[in-house]
Order: structure tokens, then C-alpha cells, then sequence
């Protein structure tokens, strides 16, 4: 899905004309992206098409859901609620390695960014959830993240009267399990950003990209760079399992809570511990992917750091050291890794063309809950 | 040379985003304090005991 | 924190949650404790033990020689409260969501954290402070 090339064209005519009538004294830019076009035919590259817009659920909704993500009662001890990981003025991640746990818990894996999750159709770094709303349970009953019951917390909120009027107001009904998980997607709906430099540019805007972040690009989306063979489509992601062998960090192989938490996730599944993350073979049990984890959507990823699912690396700049090193030191690891040695230049490159899917994030605050 | 020089920056500065916030800003008052007084670092503490 | 020795001033808001029951006591009880010059006393031992009863915190009075009528009196006519109100106020005002929430100069930690992102954000903060 290339954009229409004769809009293309008619773009770049339009703020051409526009340029050399009232903006003489910029002359140099206009050279400089001309230039650029001319070393750099955009319609090589099989760039995805832009993030459609997603469709809302009514604001009742909306509103009971920003209401139960900021609220701690949705946890068992009333001491964390969604927003404690999902941190607003973070990019709705933590900016930890690790995340946040309950009270003397340890968590095993990196806080994903809510934003542009409704878009998904696989949710948490093995996939296991096929839905906002299945993902949304999950936090709230694991003894690692809020440690509630939803049963329970749809008894507690129907004793509380402002729920329940929020409740009837937004669905007609009385609190239950399911509506709270669907108010909470409806929520998380809103929290999406189609306005990046690099979104603009899909939509035909030439000038949205740097001269780097439009040669990151090109490397990024062709043979060289080689990564969108699985950050592929609007959301950059095929969805996909694929093992790099991200190194195992040493707190989660010694730490006894951490490794704990890995035993019981196990356990579940009825699978014996193991000596690190095995990913979608957690869900799977298929050998081939053990230590495969999905292809994380790459919107706002400039803010979203640590990255990998153990948050081992600290800076895009080390994951893309990673990436052209060819990933993790492990005969095991995905064929489509390749040692590619991209230069200083080329590394920067690909950095800034990453930076420049950061756009707008939607300003949410904590709202008036009840008993406040 | 300085033009494009410029432009390059005016690009730069387009795509980089307009994410991070300003300074929370915190009035003191009287609040209780440990450490030195005209410490570089001031790191304010939302504190609930339970 | 000692190695910052020097370095960094610790400041205490009070943000007491409004659902638990001894939330807001418990903080008035370190004002009453700070009346008498005992704050950072009555914030240890009360941190440690963790009961935050009404018994409990004129025991910890007791224990760091307060005057205990005073203390009891305090904290029966609420004398503090308007001062622990004010700041729960502040944090509400300042879109505060979570206990503890950390702000190192003007920079936010939200939660409680492994000590390595307190150091980065000081770390942070003091290479930025002109010399």
C-alpha cells in the first residue's frame, strides 16, 4: 500500500510552488529535499499504509474506564492501580527494565507501552491474549501485578455507589467481570498516536523526515537493514514469535522472587522451570518456539525504553547495535538475523528514523474517583 | 553552506518529538526535611505510611 | 543514600490514601512526632513495624520519650490534619496517582523502584547542576 505516487507528485509541486513564493530565503531546504528525492525513489520500498482511525466507544464508556485505570482498589491491596506501569507521562510504560510488581513480588519481563495497543490482535511479549479485554484481566488477577480477583473487585465496585451509577450509565447494567475489562479496553482505545513525523509522511507529507530519519528508513524497510521483514505493516509488527536470544539478565536467573515468578508462570501452564524466559513456548509448547517473543509494535518506541522483553537494553542506539550484530549469541536464534555491520552512520540512521515514530501522546489525568 | 546547515536543523528539530514535559515544580513550605540544606539535588518524597 | 552524603536533600509530603484506615493517622501522628522534633524518628519506627493502629503510634510516642499527653492530644483533636490535608491537596492538584511518587529535582519516579533508577535520575540531576 504505497501512497497514490501522482499525490505524491502533486505534494511535492504544490509545496515547492508554495516555497519559492513566500519563502525565498529558504531556498536550501527546497535543494535539500529535492536532493534527496533524487538519491532516494520513495516507490522501491514497500512502505505499509498509514494507522486508520480507530473507532470509539461511546465517552461514558470512555470515562469509566479512565476512572478504573487510575483507581487503586483494582488492586488486592488497594495499592497499585494500571496507571503505576502504564504511566501516563511515560508513554503509558514504566521506564523500568523490569516492571513494577505487587508488594513484595518481583515481575520477570518489560512493561509494554499502551499506546496504539487497540490496534493489536496480540497482546503481552508471548501473545498469550487475543484481546484488549483478555489482556486486561490478566494484570489484574496475577499475584506478580495487582493480585485482585475480578469477582471480587465487581463486588467491591458495585458497593460503591458512584460506580454503580457509572456503570448503568455507560452500559445500562450493573457492575460485572466482563464490563469492567470492556470499559478498561474502551479506554485504552482512545490512547492512540497517528500524528509521528514518520505517519505524516505515509500520508504523503515529504517533509516530515529528516535527511537521516529518511535514510534510516530506507535501510529499515530495505535489504540492507532487513527489519521490516518482521516490523512489517501499519503497526510495525507482523505479530509474529521470533527468538534473537536477547541475553538472559543475571536478576533474573539468581533472583529468587524473579524466579519464582517464572516457576509459577510455568507451572500453569504445566510446564517444569526452566533455566530462562521461553517466550511463546509458554503458550505454545512447541520446541521451535522456545525463547521466542512477539514483534513488539514499534509507535512511540523512543520513549518506551528499556527495550526487549527483559528491558536488557537501555537505548535504541543498543538495539540497534544488537540488530546489526545479528542478534544474540545462539545457534537457535531466528535465520532472518543476520550479521549486517552497519556503519556509525547508517546505526545513527536507523535511530533517527525510529525517533520519528513518536508523535503526540494523548494527555490523560487521573479523574475524580470515588470517595476523593 | 550555513543555509542548509540550518535547514538540516529545522528538519531535525521537525521530527524530534514534542514529548518531554517540563520540571514538576513542588513548593516546599515547611516541609520536613533530612540531609544538607543547599543540597544540589532535592528529591521530594509523597509519602504514605500505610 | 549515604553515598550521596551532602548531595541531596530528602523532603517529605504527606499523600495518605484516602481507603485505608490509618493512612491519614499515621501521618498526622509524624507531624505530632515532628512537633516534638522527633519526625524522622516516628518515620523510621513507623515504616519498620508497619502497625499504624492508634495504640501502635502512642507506643512509638512512648518509645521515643515524646510527651504523651501532648502527642495524644494531638492526635485526638487532629491538630495536623490540616497540614497533611494541604498537602494531599497539593499532590492531588500536581495529578499525583500513586504512593510513593518521587519527584528528584522536578524529574518524577513513580512507585517504588529499584535503587538503580534513583541513582540514574540523581546521577542525572547533579550533572546538571552548574558547578
Amino acid at each position: 500500500m504505497k501512497p497514490d505516487p501522482r499525490a505524491y507528485h502533486r505534494n511535492w509541486l504544490n509545496s515547492h510552488l508554495l516555497l519559492w513564493i513566500g519563502l525565498l530565503g529558504l531556498s536550501g531546504l527546497l535543494l535539500s529535499i529535492t536532493s534527496l528525492r533524487a538519491q532516494s525513489p520513495k516507490q522501491t520500498l514497500a512502505l505499509p499504509a498509514p494507522l486508520s482511525a480507530l473507532e470509539l466507544q461511546g465517552q461514558s464508556r470512555i470515562d469509566l474506564g479512565q476512572m478504573l485505570f487510575f483507581d487503586r482498589r483494582l488492586s488486592g491491596d488497594g495499592t497499585m492501580s494500571c496507571a503505576v506501569c502504564h504511566i501516563p507521562d511515560q508513554a503509558f510504560a514504566d521506564g523500568g527494565e523490569l516492571s513494577l510488581a505487587y508488594p513484595t513480588n518481583k515481575h520477570w519481563r518489560n512493561t509494554p507501552s499502551l499506546l496504539n495497543t487497540a490496534y493489536l490482535e496480540r497482546f503481552f511479549w508471548d501473545g498469550r491474549a487475543a484481546s484488549l479485554t483478555v489482556q486486561a484481566a490478566g494484570p489484574l488477577e496475577s499475584p506478580v501485578e495487582m493480585n485482585s480477583k475480578l469477582p471480587y473487585l465487581a463486588a467491591k465496585l458495585a458497593e460503591t455507589p458512584e460506580y454503580q451509577e457509572a456503570f448503568q450509565r455507560a452500559y445500562a447494567a450493573e457492575v460485572n467481570p466482563e464490563l469492567i475489562l470492556a470499559a478498561l479496553a474502551a479506554f485504552e482505545q482512545t490512547l492512540s498516536v497517528t500524528d509521528s513525523p514518520f505517519e505524516r509522511f505515509l500520508t504523503g507529507e515529504e517533509q516530515a523526515l529528516s535527511a537521516p530519519a529518511r535514510r534510516g528508513l530506507e535501510l529499515f524497510f530495505g535489504a540492507r537493514g532487513g527489519c521490516s521483514q518482521c516490523h512489517s505493516g501499519p503497526l510495525l509488527t507482523d505479530q509474529k514469535f521470533y527468538n534473537l536470544r536477547v541475553a538472559e539478565t543475571p536478576t533474573l536467573q539468581q533472583d529468587p522472587q524473579r524466579r519464582a515468578t517464572r516457576r509459577y508462570m510455568l507451572e500453569r501452564q504445566g510446564l517444569p522451570m526452566l533455566p530462562r524466559d521461553p517466550g511463546r513456548y509458554l503458550v505454545s509448547k512447541q520446541l521451535a518456539e522456545m525463547g521466542a517473543f512477539r514483534t513488539p509494535p514499534l509507535h512511540q518506541i523512543a520513549q518506551t525504553g528499556p527495550y526487549m522483553h527483559n528491558g536488557s537494553l537501555k537505548t535504541l542506539a543498543e538495539v540497534v547495535a544488537f540488530f546489526s550484530r545479528g542478534g544474540g549469541d545462539d545457534a537457535q536464534r531466528s535465520t532472518l538475523l543476520k550479521v549486517r555491520n552497519f556503519t556509525p552512520v547508517e546505526q545513527a540512521d536507523l535511530v533517527t528514523f525510529l525517533e520519528s515514530l513518536s508523535g503526540t501522546v494523548p494527555e490523560v489525568h487521573r479523574p475524580h474517583l470515588p470517595g476523593d | 553552506m550555513l543555509k542548509s546547515l540550518g535547514c538540516l536543523f529545522l528538519l531535525l528539530s521537525i521530527s524530534l518529538p514534542a514529548l518531554a514535559k517540563g520540571p514538576v515544580e513542588v513548593p516546599l513550605g515547611d516541609a520536613p526535611t533530612r540531609g544538607a540544606d543547599d543540597a544540589p539535588v532535592t528529591m521530594i518524597e509523597f509519602i504514605d505510611f500505610q | 543514600m549515604h553515598e550521596y552524603t551532602g548531595k541531596i536533600k530528602l523532603v517529605i509530603k504527606h499523600y495518605p490514601y484516602r481507603y485505608r484506615d490509618y493512612s491519614s493517622l499515621a501521618a498526622q501522628a509524624s507531624e505530632a512526632a515532628r512537633a516534638q522534633g522527633k519526625f524522622w524518628e516516628m518515620h523510621d519506627l513507623m515504616l519498620e513495624r508497619k502497625q499504624l493502629d492508634r495504640n501502635s503510634l502512642l507506643g512509638y510516642a512512648r518509645e521515643l520519650g515524646l510527651d504523651l499527653a501532648r502527642f495524644e492530644r494531638e492526635l485526638d483533636t487532629k491538630t495536623y490534619l490540616p497540614r497533611v490535608e494541604a498537602d494531599f491537596a497539593l499532590a492531588r492538584k500536581l495529578d499525583f496517582f500513586q504512593t510513593p511518587t518521587f519527584v528528584i529535582n522536578g524529574r518524577l519516579l513513580v512507585g517504588e523502584r529499584p535503587i538503580e533508577m534513583f541513582r540514574q535520575l540523581i546521577d542525572q540531576a547533579l550533572s546538571e547542576v552548574p558547578k
